[in-house]
């Protein structure tokens, strides 16, 4: 597995989890996905993996023409064992600035009280999960190293 | 546009020789994949007499899709060689469980399209509606497939309004140079 490890690019916590959720024994379901509450989700410290841009954006970034629009996929992994892991398109437009364009993938199952959301509510859920992240500057970082 | 499944055996004459060739191009010549290959051929360990394919031809009757079903109660593409992109989980190992590999449809035919920009042609969505199809009728129940991670976001689109949905079965891994990942494919709920 192929890991950006020039610089930090873990994502802060966003809030402090308490030690009962710490606790708690993650395991991989029968379905392949990992079931854990929102408050778990939260507790967990995201690793970059890899973040690549999207083909056609590929050859234009790296001729002469640089395109008003590049888009682009990154994919980030939790640092615990089983791997949870949640990737999602992006897109820069004009200045540098990174924002999500697709809802967030991910191999993970949120649950309320115990109960499956559902794979119908589960990516907007994600959605706000990912955008609570600094994630931008760490694929930034990344695409301009990787692409040069 | 034509949809043609069954075994080699069972294909017309000369149909499942010229889908090896059409693998070759798509997945050594255009897409790079490190294969071991022959003559311009690609066929591997899981071509058996009862893998059952799903070929795509247009108007002219070449070649414009492909793609390969195996039940995971035999050996398959994920079970035998990636059995690390499942995070842990036992590879399935059931008739209710199929394989989806080799999932190509680039018409080389067609000066607008490329191995990427497939994703959102018509081919693709009635060649992975077919290949599901076909897969239900042989007593499937899900399908998993090994895949390059932009594939995933092509299931989220095609399948979004159909009863079935996709969700990665680990975290994508490098292989070859190329990020991979384990996709599930439910088809009941």
């Amino acid at each position: 597995m192929n890991h950006d490890e020039k610089k930090s690019t873990s994502i802060p916590l966003v809030r402090q989890p308490s030690s009962s959720l710490r606790s708690r024994f993650l395991m991989v379901s029968e379905d392949g996905r990992i079931r854990l509450s929102f408050a778990e989700l939260i507790s967990i410290r995201f690793t970059h993996l890899i973040s690549g841009l999207d083909e056609g954006c590929a050859e234009a970034a790296s001729g002469d023409v640089s395109p008003t629009t590049i888009c682009g996929y990154t994919e980030w992994i939790s640092d615990c064992d089983p791997r949870l892991s949640i990737g999602w398109d992006w897109l820069i437009h004009g200045r540098n600035l990174l924002r999500r364009i697709s809802e967030p993938r991910s191999n993970l199952m949120l649950q309320t009280n115990l109960m499956d959301v559902g794979h119908v509510q589960l990516p907007a859920l994600l959605g706000e999960f990912v955008d609570t992240l600094k994630w931008q500057s760490i694929v930034l970082s990344h695409i301009t190293s990787r692409y040069r | 546009m034509d949809l043609i499944t069954g075994t080699s055996g069972a294909l017309p004459d000369g149909l499942f020789s010229e889908v090896s060739s059409y693998r070759h191009r798509v997945f050594v010549d255009t897409l790079g994949w490190d294969l071991d290959t022959e003559d311009g051929v690609e066929s591997d360990q899981f071509d058996r007499p009862d893998t059952v394919y799903v070929v795509a031809r247009d108007d002219q009757g070449n070649i414009n899709g492909c793609a390969r079903l195996l039940p995971t109660n035999r050996p398959y593409l994920l079970g035998d060689v990636f059995p690390q992109l499942l995070n842990g989980l036992a590879p399935p190992c059931s008739a209710e469980v199929w394989e989806i590999s080799r999932f190509a449809a680039v018409d080389f035919n067609s000066h607008t399209s490329s191995p990427l920009g497939q994703f959102s042609s018509p081919v693709t969505v009635k060649l992975l509606e077919e290949t599901i199809a076909c897969a239900i009728a042989h007593g499937a129940k899900r399908l998993i497939t090994v895949s390059p991670i932009g594939v995933e976001r092509l299931l989220q689109r095609i399948l979004r309004h159909t009863p079935f949905h996709a969700h990665r079965a680990g975290p994508p891994m490098i292989v070859g140079g190329h990020p991979i990942f384990a996709c599930w494919i439910e088809l009941a709920d």
